[in-house]
């Protein structure tokens, strides 16, 4: 599956008060491209940083699903992020996270260089949907909204 | 939950034995953290200074571009022994050269 037709497929099961973070890179920008929302945060550095950020969104916001849709690189970085989201996941500390881990098995933004994701199954490692991907083969525009502004929406967003 | 997250420091243990969860990295407690801030919460992080510096990328690339806010930071400030050193030397210069002034720093006597 491409992974802009899996980006598509997570966000037709996300209700509109839902929250959907997503990681730097392409998954990003496709997401920002298929459907915009206020409820979207896109995290366009800080490789690493995302499933903790989904981690915090879900621990304050118990009422609202939390989508997180991170890359094999992203989670790689930081592996470490599953374990302790295994851990709340397992003493039912978080229940309304649903992370995707979108394995394309490179580093895309940076020219393809391979990753090391092949040698691991990221579900042993706690609940979480690993989906293998192939590139888009579509260049999409940047996201064109600037960073505070990204943010302000979203943190009103929530509020209501 | 209390919104507490962070790595443990001796120096500081007295203060952190509310905390919800030990995190397994300084950068993941920030990150944790900033979930928060989004929702309109207001988080602590606590820390040994060696974790600050791991977390330079995420308070340079995320809080500072976005303008969160930094949550409310207890920072261990080591100087001893000797691998303590240099960190603890540049720790106070990395603090004002990020900003962050929202912070306690506790250091070891």
């Amino acid at each position: 599956m491409k992974r802009i037709e899996a980006i598509k497929e997570i966000l037709n099961n996300v209700d509109e008060k839902d929250i959907v973070v997503t990681s730097a890179g392409r998954i990003s920008r496709e997401t920002y491209y298929v459907k915009d929302r206020l409820r979207n945060f896109y995290v366009q550095g800080s490789m690493g940083a995302t499933v903790g950020i989904g981690i915090g969104l879900a621990i304050c916001n118990p009422e609202r699903q939390v989508f997180v849709i991170v890359g094999d690189g992203d989670i790689l970085i930081n592996l470490d992020n599953l374990v302790v989201l295994k851990k709340l996941q397992k003493e039912g500390e978080i229940d309304n996270l649903q992370l995707y881990i979108l394995d394309n098995k490179q580093y895309q933004s940076t020219g393809g260089q391979p990753t090391v994701s092949d040698v691991i199954d990221f579900r042993t490692l706690c609940w979480c949907k690993t989906i293998f991907v192939s590139d888009s083969e579509i260049d999409v525009p940047r996201i064109d909204i600037p960073h505070v502004e990204l943010k302000r929406r979203f943190v009103n967003a929530l509020r209501e | 939950m209390k919104l507490k997250f962070g790595l443990p420091c001796s120096k500081i243990k007295g203060k952190i034995k509310d905390v919800d969860f030990i995190c397994t990295s300084e950068e993941q407690a920030f990150a944790i953290a900033a979930g928060c801030i989004l929702s309109g919460k207001e988080p602590e992080v606590y820390m040994q200074n060696s974790g600050l510096a791991r977390s330079i990328d995420i308070l340079t690339s995320l809080y500072l571009p976005y303008e969160i806010p930094f949550p409310r930071l207890t920072l261990s400030l080591r100087r001893k022994p000797h691998h303590h050193w240099f960190i603890g030397e540049i720790t106070e210069q990395l603090l004002n050269m990020i900003g962050y002034d929202n912070v306690e720093v506790v250091e070891q006597k």
